[in-house]
């Protein structure tokens, strides 16, 4: 539904059963007949068949390749993007979801991934995203490393995310144009995308056992940029004493 | 009960915590994975049984048999801790941190708090036993061995978990996206339990009726709020940084 409002991924068809919300029904008829998308009435189980699951609340669609966003176009945007977050080989659609939901929520203008390894803009993606892939540009690059270098180029500093990092996030300036780069779940970054990155950095820990899901570690780092750029307090202004 | 582990991760944690309840590992023919290398050693060191012949049901062989092929530990559920001892041993100082989970339903969120618990240092693990995710496999191979390494205590009833923590001196400090405070604004000189609620409904109105103060990370975008785990992590971190600075 939310890829339905925000009106940037357009389905190819559209389908609805009985299941489906009344008040749900007449925006998604609202919604289709705007953007002259093809609405089918189907059963319930019907649906359950097209989707291949029996859990669906009465509404799916047939989506097209997500329309990524191309790199120089996001780069010459105006404002320029200062908060980017780059994905290497990012497997879990889970993890993809919720990391794209985090960059939404937590002040990050752009996201960059790459294409080996990496899990692409698929329907469990936009589930766990909650719909937030179609609330920022998500630029798909055939090379990190050459992709980095490109947002090195336009000024932006690359910061790796490693635990072997010597400094903590909350040491280094975020306020300035950044790219926070994560790695693979099991592997981290591998050695090329590190090699391009300017400062590498962890997160502070009080007692540290094991490591940190790469969904959870990205949602600190951003939230860590939004402490940093002090957006929070602007929100929040009247409650500050 | 028992349960089936394959992040060796967490087999690994079980085998370094409690190796009486590792029951077997089980291998596919040929070497080990490297992943799996340190399971087969130390499961050999103490002489818990290693299968290696993971023959598979003649029906099933050639088809999409490949899960049942790979490696897995059998292991005993962990036992949970009694609750009085969550908050009182040691007694509750300043930049202590406990967490409760208030009906959370994926076990892929509460395995992942469970994982960012153990990072965090947080001293316990609060969870509801109804409408909740029950702590299984997936949990732990989630957790990558953050179940081990944190107590845990399972409740019926989590608003008299909540005032026995209150009355044990720990403060309550619950999660919402409607509450006024961002997670910095929050007072640091006490201990805290951080509530989380549920990944659709959020906190119980119970539950946030107990809490002495709300918080919440102040959302930037449209979605209006995070990942449940992730919402957890961000706050652990907040909460962790301001409570034990310079660590």
């Amino acid at each position: 539904m939310a890829t339905l409002r925000a009106g940037l991924w357009t389905p190819l068809e559209v389908a609805v059963a009985p299941r489906c919300p009344d008040d749900l029904r007449a925006d998604v008829r609202r919604l289709t007949s705007l953007q002259q998308i093809p609405l089918m009435e189907v059963t319930d189980s019907e649906l359950s068949r097209r989707c291949r699951a029996e859990d669906h609340q009465g509404l799916a669609a047939r989506m097209p390749e997500f329309p990524y966003a191309n790199l120089d176009e996001v780069l010459s945007r105006s404002p320029a993007p200062t908060a980017w977050l780059v994905l290497d080989r990012i497997q879990d659609s889970f993890n993809f979801g919720a990391i794209v939901r985090s960059a939404v929520e937590l002040g990050i203008d752009a996201v960059l991934i790459g294409t080996a390894g990496q899990a692409g803009v698929n329907s469990q993606v936009v589930r766990s995203s909650a719909g937030a892939v179609n609330y920022l540009p998500i630029v798909r690059a055939r090379s990190v490393p050459e992709a980095l270098q490109l947002l090195r180029d336009a000024g932006v500093l690359a910061i790796a995310a490693s635990e072997k990092a010597a400094s903590t996030v909350d040491a280094v300036d975020l306020i300035r144009p950044v790219a926070l780069v994560i790695g693979n779940e099991a592997e981290g970054l591998s050695p090329a995308v590190l090699d391009c990155c300017q400062e590498r950095v962890r997160i502070p820990i009080g007692n540290r056992v094991g490591s940190l899901n790469a969904a959870v570690a990205a949602g600190i780092l951003c939230y860590e940029l939004v402490r940093q750029r002090g957006k929070w307090s602007k929100s929040d202004g009247a409650s500050l004493t | 009960m028992t349960l089936l582990l394959r992040n060796p991760h967490s087999v690994i944690a079980a085998l370094d915590r409690r190796p009486g309840d590792v029951l077997e590992v089980r291998l596919p023919p040929g070497k080990p994975s490297e992943a799996w290398r340190p399971v087969v050693e130390s499961a050999r060191e103490r002489q818990i049984p290693i299968k290696t012949e993971l023959a598979l049901p003649p029906d099933r062989r050639g088809g999409k048999s490949e899960r049942q092929g790979a490696a897995c530990a059998i292991v005993r559920e962990q036992a949970g801790a009694l609750l009085e001892t969550l908050w009182t041993a040691p007694p509750p100082q300043t930049g202590d941190l406990w967490v409760a989970l208030d009906c959370l339903q994926d076990p892929h969120n509460v395995g992942a708090v469970f994982r960012s618990a153990a990072f965090f240092g947080v001293r316990g693990v609060v969870l509801t036993k109804d409408r909740s995710a029950p702590l299984s496999s997936t949990v732990y191979d989630v957790a990558s061995g953050g179940v081990e390494s944190v107590p845990f205590v399972q409740t019926p009833n989590l608003a008299s978990a909540l005032k026995a923590a209150k009355s044990a001196g720990v403060w309550v400090l619950g999660s919402s996206e409607r509450a006024a405070k961002d997670v910095s604004q929050i007072p640091h000189d006490r201990p805290w339990l951080l509530v989380i609620g549920n990944e659709e409904q959020g906190l119980r109105r119970l539950s946030q009726e107990l809490c002495d103060e709300m918080c919440r990370i102040t959302p930037q975008g449209d979605v209006g709020s995070l990942n449940a785990s992730v919402a957890a992590g961000v706050l652990m971190s907040a909460l962790r940084s301001v409570l034990a600075p310079g660590q």
